[in-house]
């Protein structure tokens, strides 16, 4: 077993060898788990597309496979935000349908025949398995294979991940985080290499990128960023040139291909931050050009020269810049980046983006549930980032930094902390493991040469030592966890064959630990990553595999389900007309043309304010100023969520707030004030008056004491204040089973009223009125 | 005075030393040069261009502009990679820079011609219009 000296260059290329292949398995290994863990949902109920975004996506990608990708970038969608309709080539993050549809196409063209519906439940495993090898080229980019596989394990199973990635959530973010870290290895790599070839894929990745998902410009902020933080810490080198600047040319002409992007890339505030950097990295470049070129004494006169004239020509460049700025009243940035930088802005002034649950800052609880483990290893991973300190670890620092910035927030970000989380603690995980298995080795070396050695322990035997921990650097890295212990034993008997050589080499204080600390510290490492494997299968299962499109509860009678949505979208889909229109409140509304196929008023991309104003208004106004408005956009079904009678608290009575405010944002004769007893909202028998005779309240509630007698309300908890009322305007088409979905349809207008009616009305109403009622021949 | 003098003086002498360090340059080093001042120098016209005329066709100034600064960047990292001087790419072999720097501008001008709008003449026109379908 043992190799006689010279050191064999063959038995370190067996020991390369099997590190390769041992890798290779593990990383495949990592692929399964990743695509695995992610399978709860189909397993636990159904393989169904989640939520409310995912549908949107199907139904791009449904068209797309249907009509191919001419009509796919020139579609018009008139079944949406009737009558203004929605261009979806110029409007959608094209990068996962193409994707989906990509897939859907190769495996059918080789016979495989899956449906697409299958395709898009299943991208997001495939891609998140893609993304934990992507974060193993990263991390070995930065430190090492070790950190590698660590970090690769990591991103596999984080929660944080996990949440926006299930078999069945078909969203942008599935191939977009895939995307990202890609970009970010490219980048390293090109840094690290310094070839053009990398820095060319580098722009292709992050068009890729642009084309997946609005958070591509955290991407063409933080490189900027670290380019500017290497140039004023003293790393300026070639490489760093040829890794940014192929990337900002080429990747903004790329992102402004997009149609979605289109000119913003150039125009925008998100931008500028990649083109003053592109300036100032030229400056740089020029200055050590110059300051090559020239000897030290011309070359401070050459300095003292530029300064005072560009000092002048940097001023007047920048007023012209503020003045263009200025000019714009949001300073250039769009409503979304400037709720991110300044979170205040949104609750004050767009309450769309303030009344989205994801956009809200996220709760302590929330980081230990979604990074669990990773929250302890992160900052030891800061640390040893630091030594040594290369481009590419302080890329990782400030990665991490600005994601926990951001993800503070927004909830959604977290997702773009997660794999900074990882990469981080997948370095301080491998730097430990280094650490004790150095000294178990060490220790265990020691021991058996303790009788040739006659040495006392500072002059360490750093021969052996040296070579061990060199040859082990190489192994022990690629090793997991488990099987650190068994390589210490067999590595022990490599130090007791070699002869032992008086330490004529430096003495060098060598950190070791002693034998029982390491040991015990070895097995509570792998204890964490136990409790942190457990907690993430745990959150998978539980947590994150709901489909919200289908609900289960358990009871003594056992396993209740809810699949009120899609009964009643089936339900619209059988027994109304093609061009029927139906109004809702925006969260139903891409269920609503995925499943029934019917032509929506506003839906979830909430593109127009007003618009989801108008039917917010509706919904907040008495019966017949509804009707009216309803009328004039030509609805013809009103669809409610009311989760009273089963305890489903989202329901739109608990929405009902942001249909009050946002509707009184544009409509003034909306006001939230009316709708408020001492500051809340009351449906009981404390509730005002509007509040009992609006809209929503009517629709909710009608009929429903029938169900108890008592009219109580699950989710709110108390007795219903208004029982028994009947509907003038509306009347009831469909309820669900569980009357979770209550489906109305509008009256249609009366043919002649009685006279007495007309009198009374003439004699009682307003002069306003009563010059409508002049006008209007119907009323 | 006195003080412009100096200066006068020094600047004379800088422009003197960077002259002569300038000159000893490698010849196939300065051809690099010459392309990148030109392509400068175009990109200067065609944002002053711009300036006076107003940005009718943002796309075309997007193409002139952009194509003028990639190319002049992409030559740069070409010289970068090739510059005998420079230690770090000592090992690169200057077939390789030069086979990524066709590669890159490739991936470039097939971007770049996306941008076109149109075409002078309509026979050229057409030929665009179909590479860009191709494309």
């Amino acid at each position: 077993m043992a190799m006689s000296p010279p050191p064999g260059t063959s038995s370190s290329a067996m020991r390369n060898a099997f590190g390769t292949v041992l890798s290779a398995l593990i990383l495949l290994l990592i692929g399964v788990l990743a695509f695995s863990i992610r399978l709860f949902s189909v397993i636990k109920y159904e393989s169904v597309i989640h939520e409310f975004d995912p549908y949107f996506n199907y139904r791009v990608t449904q068209f797309l496979s249907k009509n191919g990708i001419y009509e796919f970038w020139n579609w018009f969608d008139d079944r949406t935000w009737y009558p203004l309709g929605r261009v979806i080539g110029g409007t959608v993050y094209p990068g996962l349908t193409l994707t989906a549809g990509t897939i859907w196409w190769a495996l059918n063209a080789i016979n495989i025949p899956l449906s697409v519906e299958t395709v898009c439940v299943f991208t997001a495993p495939v891609f998140s398995a893609f993304a934990s090898w992507a974060t193993y080229l990263l991390t070995k980019e930065v430190k090492g294979s070790g950190a590698g596989l660590a970090a690769a394990a990591l991103l596999a199973m984080v929660p944080s991940y996990i949440s926006r990635s299930v078999a069945g959530s078909y969203d942008n973010e599935a191939v977009a985080i895939f995307a990202l870290i890609f970009t970010f290895y490219l980048y390293i790599k090109t840094l690290n290499t310094g070839s053009l070839f990398y820095a060319t894929l580098n722009a292709i990745a992050y068009f890729y990128m642009v084309c997946s998902w609005g958070g591509y410009t955290f991407i063409i902020n933080l490189i900027p960023m670290h380019v500017l933080l290497c140039i004023v810490t003293g790393r300026y080198s070639p490489r760093l040139y040829i890794a940014y600047a192929p990337l900002v040319v080429l990747g903004t002409l790329l992102a402004a291909l997009v149609p979605v992007v289109g000119f913003n890339a150039v125009l925008t505030s998100e931008h500028f931050a990649s083109f003053l950097v592109f300036i100032i990295i030229h400056v740089v470049a020029l200055v050590y050009y110059i300051k090559g070129i020239l000897s030290p004494k011309m070359f401070k006169v050459a300095v003292t020269l530029v300064v005072s004239i560009g000092l002048v020509v940097c001023l007047i460049v920048v007023a012209v810049l503020v003045a263009l700025v200025a000019s714009s009243p949001t300073g250039g940035w769009s409503g979304r980046s400037l709720s991110l930088l300044d979170p205040t802005y949104a609750s004050k002034y767009i309450p769309i983006i303030a009344s989205v649950s994801e956009h809200q800052p996220p709760t302590w609880p929330s980081y230990f549930m979604d990074i669990n483990v990773l929250a302890f290893l992160v900052p030891a991973g800061i640390i040893a980032c630091f030594s040594p300190l290369s481009d590419a670890s302080s890329f990782v620092v400030l990665y991490i930094v600005m994601s926990v910035y951001f993800s503070g927030v927004m909830v959604r970000l977290m997702l773009v902390l997660a794999p900074a989380a990882c990469i981080m603690s997948g370095i301080a995980l491998s730097q430990a493991f280094d650490v004790f298995t150095a000294s178990i080795k060490y220790q265990l070396g020691r021991s058996a040469n303790s009788k040739d050695d006659a040495e006392d322990n500072t002059s360490t035997n750093n021969a052996p030592k040296d070579d061990s921990s060199s040859g082990k650097t190489d192994k022990g890295e690629e090793v997991a966890k488990e099987r650190s212990s068994k390589k210490g034993k067999k590595k022990e008997r490599e130090p007791a064959d070699k002869p032992s050589v008086k330490s004529k080499i430096a003495k060098k204080r060598v950190l070791v630990l002693p034998l029982e600390a390491s040991i015990v510290a070895l097995l509570l490492l792998i204890m964490l990553g136990a409790f942190y494997v457990i907690h993430c299968v745990w959150a998978a299962a539980e947590a994150y595999s709901a489909p919200s499109i289908v609900l289960t509860s358990q009871s003594r009678d056992g396993l209740h389900v809810f699949d009120d949505f899609r009964e009643s979208y089936a339900w619209l889909s059988h027994n109304t007309d093609v061009d029927d229109k139906v109004a809702s409140w925006w969260d139903y509304g891409y269920q609503t043309t995925a499943m029934a196929n019917r032509t929506v008023i506003v839906d979830n991309n909430t593109w127009n304010n007003t618009h989801i104003a108008t039917v917010g208004t509706a919904m907040s106004s008495p019966e017949k100023a509804a009707w009216e408005i309803f009328n004039s956009l030509d609805v013809k079904y009103v669809l409610v969520v009311f989760g009273g009678l089963i305890g489903y608290p989202s329901d739109d009575i608990n929405k009902f707030l942001w249909m009050v405010r946002i509707g009184g944002g544009v409509f003034p004769h909306i006001k939230e004030a009316d709708y408020l007893r001492d500051g809340n909202y009351r449906i009981d028998s404390e509730a005002t008056p509007t509040m009992l005779n609006c809209l929503m309240y009517k629709l909710s509630y009608y009929r429903f004491v029938e169900t108890d007698g008592k009219g109580y309300d699950r989710v709110r908890r108390t007795e219903i204040g208004k029982k028994n009322f009947k509907l003038t305007h509306f009347e009831e088409v469909f309820t669900s089973h569980h009357w979770m979905v209550r489906i109305y349809k509008l009256k249609p207008q009366k043919n002649r009223i009685r006279g007495r009616a007309k009198k009374l009305k003439l004699k009682t109403s307003s002069g306003l009125d009563s010059k409508a009622a002049k006008k209007n021949p119907w009323i | 005075m006195y003080n412009k003098t100096i200066v006068c003086v020094y600047a004379q002498d800088l422009l003197c030393s960077l002259h002569s360090a300038y000159l000893a340059t490698p010849t196939n080093l300065k051809i690099h040069h010459y392309l990148i001042f030109l392509r400068s120098f175009y990109f200067l016209e065609h944002v002053s261009y711009m300036a006076l005329v107003g940005s009718f066709s943002f796309n075309s100034f997007l193409f002139g502009v952009l194509s003028c600064t990639g190319t002049a960047f992409l030559a740069i990292c070409l010289w970068i990679q090739v510059n005998k001087e420079n230690k770090k790419f000592k090992d690169l072999a200057p077939k390789r820079a030069f086979a990524d720097f066709v590669l890159s501008n490739l991936v470039f001008h097939l971007v770049i011609m996306n941008f076109f709008d149109r075409c002078p003449s309509p026979i050229l026109n057409v030929v665009f219009m179909s590479c860009k379908n191709v494309v």
